[in-house]
C-alpha cells in the first residue's frame, strides 16, 4: 500500500505550523511525510495516486480530532476550490487515496515562528494517533 | 444603496466589494476593499538575507515560485553575484513551469469559468460544470498537465509547491540528462495541451457572448511588463517597459531604477495602496494618458511588448495585437492563453538547450548591499527590494506585488462592470457574478496584496440610503 502523510500549515503563523512540525517528526521516524504550505487543489494534487493519506492540520478549537473530508476547510490560502471540492473533482478522473484528516486544536493564529507550549504538548499524542492509524493500515514506517 | 461582494470567489486571498446605489437604484460608486494588513515587510527585518527566498515564498500558498525567484534576484544584486548562464536558464525553466500551471489553474478552475460557461446557475459554475460541458477527456488533460508542470517545478526547485533551489548568485542544484529528457517530454505535451486550450477558448471568442463580456469594461491605462533585448515578453528577466495607452514606449528601465518611476497613492478606505507612474501623476480613478494608472499581468505584458519569444505564441500575439493596444479587461483571458502556450514552448526550448545540464550554476556572493529583484508573477510585475547590513542581515524590505500594482485598475473595472449590469436596484446572483468576473480577469491574489498571511474569504455588499440592501458571501 502506498501511503503519504502531509502536514499542512504556515510556518510563519505560529501554532498554524503544528501540522508541519508533526510531519517533520514523522519523517524522521521513517514515514513518507511531507509538509505543505498550501491547501485546496495543490493539497489534493499532492496526495493523488496514493492508496492512503493522512493530513494533519490545525483547527480553531481544543484537543485532537478526526475531521471528515467534507468538514475540512484548510486555512492557508483561500482558494475557491476547497480541499473537499478538489478531492471530489480529482476523484472523478484519477485515483485518489482513502484520507484521514487529523486536526490539532489551536487557540489563535498570529505571526511568529514558534509553537506555543500548549500546542507543542499535543505532538506526542498526535504522533501516537498517526502511528496507530498506519499500523491498522499495515503501512507502519513505510518510507 | 451599497452592494458588497465579500469575499470574492475563485480567487486567492480576501476582499470585499462595496457597491453604492443612488435613489434610482443605479450604481453611483463601487470599490474593492482589502481590510487586512499585517506588515510582512517588518517581519523580514532582522532576518538573514539567504533566508528571504524561503520566507517570502510563505506569504501565501498561491505563487511561492514568484516570491522565491524575485527574492533570489534581489539578493543577486545585493551581493553583486550575477548567476552563470546555466543557473539563469534553470531558474527560467522552473519559472515557466510555474507560469504554465498557474495560468492553467486560472483558465480552467477559477476565472476562466466565467468565459467558458457564461451565465450558468451558481451550482454549475465550477470545473465540474466545465467538464460536463466539454467532456471527461478535457478534465483528465487539465489534471495531467498541471501535474506535469508541477513535477518540473519539483525537479528543479528541490521540493513540491515551495521551491528552495534559488540562492543568491544562482541555484543550488542542476539537472542531469535523464531529468532533462523527462522535462522535454512533459513540455512537449504541455505545448499540445496549450494549443488545444487555445482552440477551445477561441470558439468562445467568436461568439456574441464574448463580445458582451469584452464590453463590460475597457480602460485606457498605461501598461508595464518585463521584456528581453528584442522587446519580447519575458517572465524571468529583462528590462521593465512601460507603454502609454496608445502603445508608445515611455520608459524602459532596469529593476534597479523602477522604483524611481512609481509613486503610491493612499485612500482612507483601503489598506492596500494605489501605485501610479510618478512622471504622469495621480488624477483619481479615471483612465487616459493624463493619469498615471498602469496595469500589469498578461494583458499588460502583451501590450508592453512587441512580441513573444516562441513560435506558436508569436503567431497568436500577432493576431491578438493586430489592431494595436488592447484595452478590454476580459482580453486578459486571451493574453493568459497566449502566455500559457508561450510558457510551454519556452520550457521546451530551454529543456532542449545544450547548456541546461551544465554544472556552472552559482556565482559566489561578495559584500552585502542593496538589491531589487523584479519578476513577472502570473498576475504581473512583482518587486522585492532589500537593504542588507554588512553582516548580510535584512535592514529594510519592501515588496510591491502584482495585485497592488493593479489595485487602481481593478477598482475601476469593478465600478465599470457594476454600472453596466446593476440597473434600477435589480440584483441577483448572475448579475453579481458579472461584477466579480470583472475583478477575476486580473487573477488577483489579495492575500499577497495585503500580505495577509492567511485565510481570507470575500463579501459583496450593496448599500442604498446608507443601509445594506443586499449581501452575498463567497466562502472558500
Amino acid at each position: 500500500m502506498r501511503s503519504i502523510i502531509v502536514g499542512v500549515g504556515n510556518p510563519l503563523l505560529g501554532d498554524d505550523a503544528i501540522g508541519l512540525e508533526i510531519a517533520r517528526q514523522l519523517r524522521s521516524m521513517g514515514y513518507n511525510a511531507k509538509e505543505a504550505v498550501a491547501g485546496g487543489i495543490e493539497l489534493a494534487e499532492m496526495i493523488a495516486g496514493y492508496d492512503f493519506a493522512i493530513i494533519i492540520d490545525a483547527f480553531h478549537g481544543v484537543g485532537i480530532k478526526e475531521i471528515s473530508i467534507d468538514e475540512y476547510e484548510e486555512s492557508v490560502a483561500n482558494h475557491d476550490i476547497s480541499f473537499p471540492s478538489a478531492y471530489k473533482i480529482l476523484a472523478r478522473y484519477i485515483k485518489m487515496p482513502e484520507v484521514k484528516i487529523i486536526g490539532i486544536g489551536i487557540k489563535k493564529i498570529e505571526v511568529g515562528e514558534q509553537l506555543s507550549s500548549q500546542v507543542e504538548m499535543a505532538i506526542p499524542a498526535a504522533i501516537e494517533i498517526v502511528e496507530k492509524i498506519m499500523e491498522d493500515k499495515n503501512v507502519a514506517g513505510e518510507g | 444603496m451599497k452592494v458588497s461582494i465579500n469575499p470574492i470567489t475563485r480567487l486567492e486571498g480576501h476582499g470585499r466589494i462595496d457597491i453604492l446605489l443612488d435613489d434610482e437604484g443605479n450604481v453611483s460608486r463601487a470599490y474593492m476593499i482589502i481590510p487586512e494588513l499585517r506588515g510582512f515587510e517588518k517581519f523580514c527585518v532582522g532576518r538573514k538575507a539567504e533566508d528571504m527566498p524561503i520566507i517570502t515564498a510563505r506569504i501565501c500558498g498561491v505563487c511561492p515560485e514568484a516570491h522565491h525567484v524575485a527574492a533570489a534576484k534581489a539578493l543577486d544584486m545585493a551581493f553583486d553575484a550575477e548567476p552563470p548562464k546555466t543557473a539563469k536558464m534553470l531558474r527560467e525553466l522552473l519559472y515557466n513551469a510555474y507560469m504554465f500551471y498557474d495560468h492553467c489553474l486560472h483558465l480552467y478552475y477559477l476565472g476562466g469559468i466565467d468565459v467558458l460557461l457564461g451565465d450558468v446557475p451558481k451550482e454549475e459554475r465550477n470545473v465540474v460544470g466545465l467538464i460536463k460541458k466539454f467532456g471527461v477527456t478535457l478534465g483528465k488533460e487539465i489534471i495531467q498537465h498541471r501535474r506535469y508542470a508541477m513535477e518540473i517545478v519539483k525537479m528543479l526547485g528541490g521540493r513540491e509547491i515551495h521551491p528552495v533551489a534559488a540562492v543568491p548568485g544562482g541555484v543550488s542544484k542542476g539537472i542531469n540528462e535523464e531529468e532533462r529528457e523527462e522535462i522535454e517530454k512533459k513540455a512537449k505535451s504541455c505545448i499540445q495541451f496549450a494549443m488545444k486550450s487555445m482552440q477551445l477558448f477561441k470558439e468562445i471568442f467568436s461568439t456574441p457572448k464574448w463580445n458582451e463580456l469584452l464590453g463590460l469594461d475597457a480602460i485606457k491605462t498605461y501598461y508595464m511588463g518585463l521584456v528581453d533585448e528584442k522587446n519580447r515578453v519575458n517572465y524571468y528577466d529583462g528590462k521593465i517597459r512601460i507603454v502609454s495607452p496608445k502603445g508608445n514606449e515611455i520608459a524602459k528601465v532596469t529593476s534597479k531604477d523602477i522604483l524611481n518611476y512609481i509613486e503610491e497613492h493612499v485612500e482612507d478606505w483601503s489598506y492596500v495602496k494605489f501605485p501610479y507612474l510618478k512622471q504622469i501623476g495621480w488624477k483619481g480613478f479615471v483612465d487616459g494618458e493624463d493619469n498615471g494608472i498602469y496595469r500589469v499581468g498578461p494583458l499588460a505584458r502583451l501590450n508592453a511588448a512587441d512580441g513573444m519569444n516562441s513560435r506558436a505564441a508569436q503567431k497568436e500575439f500577432e493576431e491578438f495585437r493586430k489592431n494595436g493596444v488592447v484595452h478590454e479587461t476580459f482580453a486578459y483571458y486571451h493574453a493568459r492563453l497566449i502566455e500559457m502556450l508561450n510558457a510551454a514552448e519556452r520550457m521546451y526550448d530551454l529543456a532542449t538547450s545544450n547548456e541546461i545540464t551544465g554544472d556552472d550554476i552559482r556565482a559566489m556572493p561578495s559584500s552585502p548591499g542593496e538589491g531589487v529583484g523584479v519578476i513577472e508573477a502570473a498576475r504581473g510585475v512583482l518587486i522585492h527590494h532589500y537593504r542588507l547590513n554588512s553582516q548580510g542581515i535584512v535592514e529594510m524590505a519592501n515588496l510591491i506585488v502584482a495585485t497592488t500594482n493593479n489595485n487602481a485598475a481593478i477598482n475601476m473595472s469593478v465600478a465599470n462592470a457594476a454600472k453596466k449590469v446593476i440597473k434600477k436596484g435589480k440584483v441577483d446572483d448572475v448579475i453579481l457574478n458579472k461584477v466579480e468576473a470583472a475583478f477575476r480577469c486580473y487573477d488577483p491574489c489579495l492575500a499577497c496584496a495585503s500580505h495577509a498571511l492567511g485565510h481570507s474569504p470575500l463579501i459583496v455588499r450593496i448599500y442604498k440610503n446608507g443601509a445594506i440592501y443586499h449581501e452575498a458571501r463567497r466562502d472558500a
